[in-house]
C-alpha cells in the first residue's frame, strides 16, 4: 500500500500542494484529476522520487520513502510523450531494461506481455514507423517488463483521439487488472478518469477536493467545483452527443459513462 | 560547482577548467602585457599612448574598419538578391540545387590562397586578364584586392545567414499584402525584407568581424595598404619585433570584434519568428525569373572562376612562360620530404584537433543542454561559447605566444590544438547544443529507471541519436582547422609547420605555383573529408529512420 501523509509542496512562498493524504490499495488504479496548475504533475513526481516534499510522509508497503532516490524506490513511469529510444526497434525498446536487470522478467513473460499488448507484429518495427497507439503500447511494455512496484503514467491518454484512444484505455484497464498492479495516472480529462479507474483523486490549487470512487464523485459530488469543473464538462459533453443522433433526451451520465467502460478490447484493438 | 550527479559535475570542472587555462588565462596575460613595461614590467599606458599615436597605425585601424564595412554593405548586397533569386524566383532546378553546393567551395581553402587566386585571375598575367587580350581590369593590390577577397570570403557565410532567415519568414504575407493592393515592391519590403532586417544586420556584423579578423587576404593582396592584421604580425614577427605593443595592437583588435558579436546578440531580437511558415506559390514572371538566373549564374560563375587557377597552374609546366600541360610540379610537391612532414604535420593537426574538438563541444553542449544543472552554471558555459566566437584568431595566437613562452608547450602540435580548439569552439558546441535541446528530455530519466548508468545511456541511447551532429562537427573541425591561418600563424615552428603557414612562408619568396599545388592538396583533402562526414550523417541519419542511403 502507498500512503502518503499530510504531504506539502511549496516554491518559495507558493504553495503547490497543501495536506494531502490518502492512501492506495495494492492493484488500484488510481486517476489524479484537476485542471492546469493544480499540482497534479507534481504529486506524480513526488510519488516517483524526482520532486522532494516541503513536508509529509511518504510510506511505501509500511516504509518510509519520503528521502528515497527514484531510482531505488522501484516504481516506473510512461511519460506523455513516451520518451522512445528511435534507434531502437520496437523490441530492443521494450527489453531495454531486461539489459541491467535481466532477472525482472522471464522470456514467456515478456511474450505474454507483448501479446497482451497487441504488439506481436510490431516488434522489428522502428519507432518512427508505428502510430501513436502503437507507441504508447511498447512504451507500456518496456515499463511493464521491469515489473515495477507502482506504474505511474502521465497523461497517457493525451496525445491519441477516437478509437485508439478508446482501445488504449481498454488495454491499461485490462492490465492493471491482469497484472494486479497498483496504477496511478494523471489526466485532465473527466472522462478519462471516471471511466478507467476504481479511485479518483481531484485536485484544485494544490488542495484534495475529493478522493473517493468515480460512482461517488459523479452521485455524491462534495464541493461545487466538482459539479463545475467535472459533470458540467461532461453534460455538455453527452449533451452533444445525444443531439448528434437526435434521441431528443440527454443520457444520464452515469449510463453513458458505464456504455464507455463496458467497451470491449476486441471492439477497439484493431484500431491502435 | 552545480549539484547534481558526479559525472555532470565532473565535466563542468573539467570545460571551465579548460576555458580559464586557454582563454582566460592566455587573454589576462596579453592584457597585463600591454599595461606593462616591456623591461621592469610596471604598469604604464605608455604602450596605448605610443600605438595610438602612431600614424601608420591610426592609418591601418582606418583602412580595416573602412574596408571592411564596405566589404560586408557589398557582400550582404550580393549575398540577400542571391538568398532572394533561389526563395523569390522559379530557377532551374539544376541551378538551384548547384547554388549550396558552388557557395560552399570557397570555404575549402585558406584565405591566404584567395589572395593569391586573385593575382592569378586578375593580375598582369592572370588567367582573365589574358582572356580580355592582355587587358587588365583593375590594380588588384590594395584596395580592390582586399576587397573582392574579402567579399569571396563572407559572401557563403552571409549567403547561408540570410537563406535560412528567408525560410522561417512566412511568405503568405507577401501574398496577403498584394490582395491588400500593395505594389510588388511596396508588398516585398514590407512582408520579405522587413522581416529579414535582423538577419541582414547579423550578416553585414558577421562579415565585417570576419574581414576585420583576417589575415590571409592581406597577406597576399593588401600591398600598400596598411590593414590591422598585417600591422599585429608586423609588430610581433616583424624586423623589430614588440612583445608590448603587438599586445596593444591585438586589444585594438578585439574590441571591434567584441563589439560585433554584442551587436549580433542583440539583433538576434529583431528577428521575426514565423511559427508557421510556408514555401510561396509564385506569381508567373519570365523578366524575374530570368533576370535573377543570370544574376545566380554571373555571380557563381564569378566567384568560382577565381579559384580555376588552383587547378590549374598546378598542371602547368612553368606558368606563364611554358604552358605545356605537366604533372611534373605536383610530383615534386608530393616526393619533396619535407612536403611530406607538412602533410604529415597538417593531418594530424586536422585530425586531433576535430577528434578532441569533437568530444569537447559534445560534453560541453550536452551538460549545458541536458545536464540538469541551475541556469547560472549551464549559462557560463554559453558565454564561454560567445567569447570565443568574437576573439579574432589572430589575438588568440598572441595571447598564447606571450603566456606560454617558454614552457613545455611552446613550439608543440599541442599548443597548435589547443588554441584552434578555444578558436573553433563556438559553432560546434551550438551544432551540439541545436541537436541536444531537439531530443526527447526523458530519455536519461527513462533508462535510469531501467537501471542504466549514466553513461550506459550515453553510449546506447545519446550517441547513436547524435550520431549525424557528430559527424557534421567532425568534419566542421578538421576542415577549418586545415584552412585555419590566423589562428596558428605565431604559434608554428620549424617542426610544426602546416600547409597554410608554409603557404604564407612561400608569398616572400614568390613561389606561387608551389602556393597552388599546396592549396589544391588542402582542397583536395578538404573535399574528401566533407564528402566522408556528410556520408556518415547521411547514413547514421538514415539507420536511426529506418531507411537506405540513397
Amino acid at each position: 500500500m502507498l500512503e502518503l501523509k499530510n504531504i506539502d509542496k511549496s516554491y518559495g512562498s507558493t504553495a503547490v500542494l497543501s495536506d494531502i493524504s490518502l492512501k492506495i490499495h495494492p492493484g488500484e488504479l488510481v486517476s489524479i484529476l484537476g485542471p492546469s496548475g493544480s499540482g497534479k504533475t507534481t504529486l506524480l513526481n513526488m510519488v516517483l522520487g524526482l520532486t522532494d516534499p516541503s513536508g509529509g510522509q511518504l510510506l511505501f508497503e509500511g516504509e518510509d520513502i519520503t528521502s528515497l532516490p527514484y531510482n531505488k524506490r522501484g516504481f516506473n513511469i510512461v511519460f506523455q510523450d513516451y520518451a522512445l529510444f528511435p534507434n531502437l526497434n520496437a523490441r530492443d525498446n521494450i527489453h531495454y531494461g531486461l539489459r541491467n536487470l535481466k532477472d525482472r522478467s522471464t522470456p514467456e513473460e515478456v511474450d505474454a506481455l507483448i501479446q497482451l499488448l497487441g504488439l506481436c507484429d510490431y516488434l522489428d518495427r522502428d519507432i518512427d514507423a508505428l502510430s501513436g497507439g502503437q507507441k504508447q503500447r511498447v512504451a507500456l511494455a518496456r515499463t511493464l517488463v521491469t515489473k515495477p512496484k507502482i506504474l505511474l503514467l502521465d497523461e497517457p491518454l493525451s496525445a491519441l483521439d477516437g478509437v485508439i484512444k478508446e482501445s488504449i484505455k481498454a488495454r491499461i484497464r485490462l492490465i492493471a487488472r491482469e497484472l494486479n498492479l497498483t496504477t496511478i495516472m494523471v489526466t485532465h480529462d473527466p472522462e478519462e478518469a471516471l471511466t478507467m479507474s476504481d479511485k479518483v483523486l481531484v485536485l484544485n490549487e494544490g488542495l484534495i477536493v475529493q478522493y473517493s470512487s468515480p460512482i461517488e464523485i459523479l452521485n455524491e459530488p462534495k464541493s461545487p467545483f466538482i459539479e463545475e469543473f467535472i459533470i458540467s464538462q461532461l453534460r455538455i459533453k453527452y449533451s452533444n452527443i445525444s443531439s448528434l443522433f437526435d434521441k431528443g433526451e440527454t443520457p444520464p451520465i452515469s449510463a453513458a459513462l458505464d456504455s464507455i467502460a463496458e467497451t470491449s478490447l476486441e471492439e477497439t484493438s484493431n484500431y491502435a | 560547482m552545480p549539484k547534481g550527479r558526479i559525472e555532470v559535475r565532473v565535466i563542468y570542472a573539467a570545460v571551465i577548467l579548460f576555458f580559464v587555462a586557454f582563454l582566460g588565462v592566455p587573454l589576462a596575460t596579453l592584457f597585463v602585457r600591454a599595461f606593462s613595461d616591456g623591461e621592469t614590467a610596471n604598469f604604464t599606458l605608455l604602450n596605448f599612448s605610443q600605438v595610438f599615436s602612431h600614424p601608420d597605425f591610426l592609418s591601418s585601424l582606418t583602412n580595416s574598419l573602412f574596408l571592411s564595412a564596405l566589404a560586408a554593405l557589398i557582400t550582404t548586397s550580393l549575398a540577400f538578391v542571391l538568398a532572394c533569386a533561389v526563395n523569390m524566383a522559379r530557377l532551374p532546378q539544376w541551378l538551384e540545387k548547384l547554388v549550396p553546393i558552388a557557395i560552399a567551395i570557397p570555404a575549402l581553402f585558406p584565405t591566404i590562397t584567395y589572395g593569391f587566386a586573385i593575382i592569378y585571375t586578375f593580375g598582369r598575367q592572370g588567367l582573365i586578364t589574358e582572356v580580355l587580350g592582355g587587358h587588365q581590369l583593375f590594380e588588384i593590390y590594395g584596395v580592390n584586392g582586399l576587397l573582392l577577397g574579402y567579399v569571396i570570403y563572407t559572401l557563403p557565410i552571409a549567403y547561408l545567414l540570410i537563406d535560412n532567415g528567408f525560410r522561417y519568414v512566412d511568405k503568405r504575407f507577401f501574398i496577403v499584402s498584394r490582395i491588400m493592393g500593395d505594389g510588388g515592391l511596396k508588398a516585398f519590403f514590407k512582408s520579405i525584407f522587413i522581416p529579414l532586417a535582423g538577419t541582414l544586420g547579423a550578416a553585414f556584423v558577421q562579415a565585417f568581424a570576419l574581414s576585420f579578423a583576417d589575415f590571409g587576404i592581406p597577406a597576399a593582396v593588401a600591398g600598400n595598404v596598411q590593414v590591422l592584421s598585417r600591422t599585429l604580425f608586423d609588430t610581433m614577427l616583424g624586423a623589430v619585433p614588440s612583445f608590448e605593443m603587438g599586445a596593444v595592437v591585438a586589444i585594438a583588435m578585439l574590441l571591434p570584434s567584441i563589439m560585433s558579436v554584442l551587436i549580433l546578440t542583440w539583433l538576434d531580437r529583431f528577428n521575426i519568428n514565423y511559427k508557421k511558415f510556408s514555401p510561396i506559390s509564385l506569381s508567373k514572371s519570365r523578366f524575374r525569373d530570368v533576370s535573377l538566373s543570370i544574376y545566380t549564374i554571373t555571380l557563381l560563375l564569378l566567384m568560382l572562376s577565381i579559384f580555376a587557377v588552383v587547378f590549374i597552374i598546378p598542371f602547368v609546366a612553368q606558368w606563364p612562360w611554358d604552358r605545356s600541360f605537366s604533372v611534373e610540379p605536383i610530383i615534386a610537391t608530393l616526393t619533396n620530404a619535407q612536403y611530406q612532414i607538412i602533410a604529415t604535420n597538417s593531418i594530424m593537426f586536422a585530425a586531433i584537433t576535430a577528434a578532441v574538438g569533437t568530444v569537447l563541444t559534445f560534453f560541453a553542449a550536452l551538460i549545458a543542454r541536458r545536464g540538469n544543472m541551475p541556469k547560472f552554471f549551464s549559462g557560463s558555459i554559453d558565454t564561454f561559447a560567445i567569447a570565443t566566437n568574437s576573439i579574432p584568431g589572430m589575438v588568440l595566437g598572441v595571447a598564447f605566444l606571450l603566456f606560454f613562452v617558454d614552457t613545455p608547450l611552446q613550439n608543440t602540435m599541442a599548443i597548435l590544438v589547443l588554441c584552434t580548439l578555444v578558436h573553433l569552439f563556438s559553432t560546434p558546441f551550438l551544432m551540439f547544443s541545436g541537436a541536444f535541446s531537439r531530443m526527447n528530455k526523458s530519455w536519461e530519466l527513462t533508462a535510469e529507471l531501467m537501471g542504466d548508468s549514466w553513461f550506459k545511456t550515453l553510449r546506447r541511447i545519446i550517441v547513436p541519436n547524435v550520431l549525424p551532429t557528430v559527424f557534421e562537427v567532425f568534419g566542421y573541425l578538421f576542415i577549418y582547422t586545415m584552412v585555419t591561418l590566423s589562428g596558428v600563424i605565431f604559434l608554428v615552428s620549424a617542426h610544426t609547420t602546416l600547409f597554410a603557414t608554409r603557404i604564407n612562408q612561400l608569398a616572400y619568396f614568390a613561389r606561387f605555383e608551389e602556393i597552388f599545388i599546396l592549396s589544391l592538396i588542402i582542397f583536395v583533402l578538404n573535399l574528401s573529408m566533407r564528402i566522408l562526414t556528410r556520408y556518415g550523417a547521411r547514413k547514421a541519419t538514415a539507420r536511426l529512420h529506418g531507411s537506405k542511403v540513397k
